[in-house]
Order: structure tokens, then sequence, then C-alpha cells
């Protein structure tokens, strides 16, 4: 079992001033195998997004537990599960630092954890994405969104990472860098037996790609079972 | 396709300004008819074609006094605007990456500085600090720093819910290189407007304090000439040419660089 989170919450104070809360996630179980991918599916505002942060060590959950390769870890992450466990967010406009060229964020993973690089290595590892030197000496707001989206897929996977949360990375592109980015994920599944977390509001894209699916409703989470799913009842003096 | 850049006339003007000013500070011994510490029995000339804005009481000549205090009045107002910013930026950024309990303390600290009078404060710390450019300097920017903060700190507020910050916190990027690596780069335009502003700011408290008396002493600033100017009873006796070209040369200078900051940041 490589994740696997025991009642997981988030609950936020309501931004009314009320003393009413806002739930994020609620009791949230989810395993995550060695290689497997499994879906996060729900409307949005379900809380998907919120679950995602919480698995990446980027939001602090209220309570519960996450494990990792069943030891567990907590907020924030530090050294080898800050480095083995990455998210790849929804909007590649935002994903680079604007004031640097792409080059600066581009030798970041290599400068963080001491990894020897060159401008060769760097290049090359571009190149698998179809990304040329050129590309590297530009602002992000001169490339395209599925450049982007490459060029940040590239840097994730410098840190040779074992599980990766999605969030949405291809519901900002068109078909052909969906298809592009879903395939060189899926290699890279197949290469290094890495598990995904994807979560998606996309339903065809979902069941195309996971081989397991959870809903998100509300917060909380129940795996389905040949498309329907069960969920716990809803708590009570709690508004959503 | 690029845009073509506009033009963007008052930043020209202040710039051009400024550059004036910059160039008479670092070539004042070249450009100065007499050395201005030298006194001579001519006292109270009118100007004329040897001294062209006339002689002081002591007999030294005003124009090149007043090309030498350019550079004194330059050099404090850039320093304490520098030490005010980077002081400024580096509060913004600690209080707006951490948050919570040290960002509430900034934020307060920031609150009790802006309280208190600004002139008071200075002139009490000038008159308890050891008389010099450098204590000037400490005076004008303990108190000038607040500004910047404030207005950095909610425009960082804002940067830091962007995605490729977190993005960074992710990839395990250390606080620090985060701070001013990428937070930073992205209020460059901000911190500099702030910077000319702060630079206006500092040449404004110089002359007051200078004008008091309680400015540098072995060199004259403009406030200074004006201070003698004004303690020989220059105006009642309509020395124009003796008290006019300082409160110039001050306005001007802090004109220049209002223009550029104000504008500055505008142009974005």
């Amino acid at each position: 079992m490589r994740i696997r989170t025991e009642k997981l919450t988030k609950i936020y104070d309501s931004r009314t001033g009320s003393s009413e809360k806002t739930i994020g996630a609620l009791d949230v179980d989810i395993t995550l195998d060695k290689g497997e991918t499994i879906g996060l599916f729900g409307s949005s505002g379900s809380g998907k997004s919120t679950i995602g942060q919480m698995l990446s060590g980027l939001l602090k959950p209220t309570s519960g537990k996450i494990f990792y390769d069943e030891k567990e870890i907590s907020y924030p992450f530090r050294g080898k599960e800050r480095r083995n466990i990455q998210i790849l967010f929804q909007h590649p406009e935002v994903t680079f630092n604007p004031a640097l060229p792409l080059i600066k964020s581009m030798v970041e993973p290599y400068k963080i954890f001491n990894i020897e690089y060159s401008k060769e290595i760097l290049i090359e590892s571009i190149q698998r994405f179809g990304l040329h030197e050129e590309h590297l000496l530009r602002k992000p707001s001169e490339l395209s969104g599925g450049e982007l989206q490459r060029a940040a897929l590239s840097r994730l996977l410098t840190f040779e990472p074992e599980v990766m949360i999605l969030d949405e990375p291809t519901s900002m592109l068109d078909v052909i860098s969906q298809g592009q980015i879903i395939n060189m994920l899926r290699e890279y599944q197949r290469e290094k037996g890495a598990s995904f977390v994807f979560i998606s509001h996309n339903r065809t894209l979902c069941e195309m790609v996971c081989d397991r699916i959870y809903r998100v409703e509300h917060g909380c989470v129940a795996q389905e079972t040949d498309g329907a799913a069960s969920f716990p009842e809803k708590p009570q003096g709690v508004s959503q | 396709m690029r845009k073509k850049k506009k033009k963007n006339l008052p930043v020209i003007v202040g710039s051009v300004i400024i550059g004036i000013f910059i160039v008479i500070a670092i070539f004042c011994e070249q450009l100065a008819p007499y050395d201005p510490a030298i006194t001579s029995i001519n006292v109270y000339q009118r100007p004329d074609s040897a001294h062209l804005l006339g002689t002081n009481d002591l007999g030294q000549d005003i124009f090149s006094e007043l090309i030498y205090g350019t550079r004194v009045s330059m050099l404090i107002g850039v320093f304490a605007a520098v030490i005010a910013t980077l002081v400024g930026t580096t509060f913004a950024l600690l209080s707006a990456y951490y948050g919570g309990i040290v960002d509430r303390l900034i934020t307060s600290l920031t609150s009790l500085a802006m309280a208190v009078p600004g002139l008071a404060l200075t002139t009490l710390l000038v008159c308890y600090l050891n008389p010099g450019k450098l204590s000037l300097i400490v005076a004008i920017s303990i108190t000038s720093w607040t500004g910047t903060a404030r207005i950095l700190r909610s425009r960082l507020l804002t940067l830091m819910e962007e995605p490729f910050i977190k993005i960074e916190k992710a990839i395990g990027q250390k606080d620090s290189v985060i701070m001013f690596k990428h937070l930073a780069p992205n209020i460059k335009d901000i911190i500099l407007s702030r910077g000319a502003m702060s630079v206006s700011g500092a040449m404004m408290t110089e002359a007051s304090l200078s004008f008091l008396g309680l400015g540098e002493f072995g060199e004259k600033s403009w406030g200074s000439i004006l201070h003698y100017a004004f303690f020989r009873n220059g105006v009642i006796r309509g020395l124009y040419w003796w008290y006019l070209p300082p409160i110039i040369c001050t306005s001007l200078a802090v004109l220049g660089f209002m223009l550029v900051g104000y504008y500055g940041q505008q142009n974005k």
C-alpha cells in the first residue's frame, strides 16, 4: 500500500464570520497501491482538490492521518516524502514564476535535491516532451498552455516521484495536448511503477485512465462499485 | 507580436532630472568654480560673473556650495531610501510568507511605527546619536520603512495565493529562496517605485532636519544652506539668490523622484 488515509478531514472556518463551519473533506479513507491509478471524481466544489492538496502536503488536515508506505507522515512534508509525492496543477499558465525565464524554474529540482545537472541533461529532458532549447529562454507568458504543462510535467518527473497527484491536469488543454500528457504519464507509470491520483470532473477521461474511481460529494468519499457509490449519512450541525 | 512600448513622459522627465542631479553629485569637484569651504572678505556679494549666485556671510561662493550640497543631499536621500526599502521589503516578505503570529507582530509593529510622528522621532534620534551622515541615514530610515512594508505586504498576500508559489512549496523549495527569488521579482516594479518615492521623502526629511540645524556639520547640504540663509536674515534682507536656489533644487529633485515613483507604477 503506497498511500492510505484514515479519517482525513478538513474543515474551513466560514468566511461569513458565523460559527458555522464549511466542510472541505470529511472522514476520507482512500487507498492507493503501487503502480495504480485512482480517480477522484466529483462536481466542482465537492472537495476533490482539497483532498489532493492534503495528500500532497500543501494543506494541513484538521484531523486524520496519512500513511506513506505504512509510515505516518504529517504536514508539512520533509525530505523523502517531499520528493516522492508531487502535484500537477490544473492551470499551466500559473505553474511557473512569471518573472523568471523558464530555465530558472526548470533547474530548481536539481538544485534543491543536489542532483548533478548540465545544460545538455536539461535539454534532453525537455526534448522528450517535445520542447526545444529555445523554449527554455522564454518567459512563461510567451509559451502556450500545452507547452507549459509539458514543461511542468518534465520538471516534476525530474524528482522521479512515486506518487503524483494530478489535479485536473488536462482540463485547460486542447484534445491533442490532453492525449500527449496522458500518454507521457502512462509511459512514466509503466517505467517506474508510480502511482497516480487523478482528480477530474470529466467522467469519460476518469474511466479511461483510472483503475478505480472514488466519487467525491460534499467532502465525502465513497468508492464506486459498478458505477454506484454509497455515501455515509450527512453529519448533523454542520453546513456544507 | 510584442506590443509597442508606450512612452511614459513623466517618467522620462523625472529620470532626466534625477540624471542631471546624479551627474552634478558625482562631478561636483570639476563643476564647482570654487572650494565651498574657503572663506573670503567678499561677504554678502550680489550675483555677478565671478560669483554666479553671490557669496554668503563668510564670503563663500553660494553656487559652489549648492553644487557640493547636491552630493550630500543625494547621498543621504538615496541611502536612507535604500535602507528603508530593504527593511520594508524584508518585513513585508516575512509577514506575508509566514502569516499567523509573525504577520500579526509585524503588522502591529508597522502600525505602531506609523502612529509615531515621524519628524519628531527623527529629530530626537539625531539629537542623541553621534552627529554625522550615518546617524542621519539611520534616523531617517527608521521612520520611513512603514509605508513600503504595508503596501508590499498587501500585494504579496495576493501573490501568495498564486499556484506557482504553492508548487514551489510542493517541490520542497527553501523558504528564503521562495521569498527572494520567486516573490520579490514579481513585485520588482512596486519596490522600485516605492524606493523612488522613499528617496523624495528622505530628501525632504533631510532638508527639514538640516534647516533646523540638525544636519551634517562638516559638509553643507541644501537644507543647511537654507538654515544659514535664514539664520543670517537672508529673507528679510531680500537676498533671494541665497535662499531660493536650495529651495528650487530640493523641490526639483523631489519632483524628479516623485514622477518616476508615481508614474513608473501606473505604467504597469
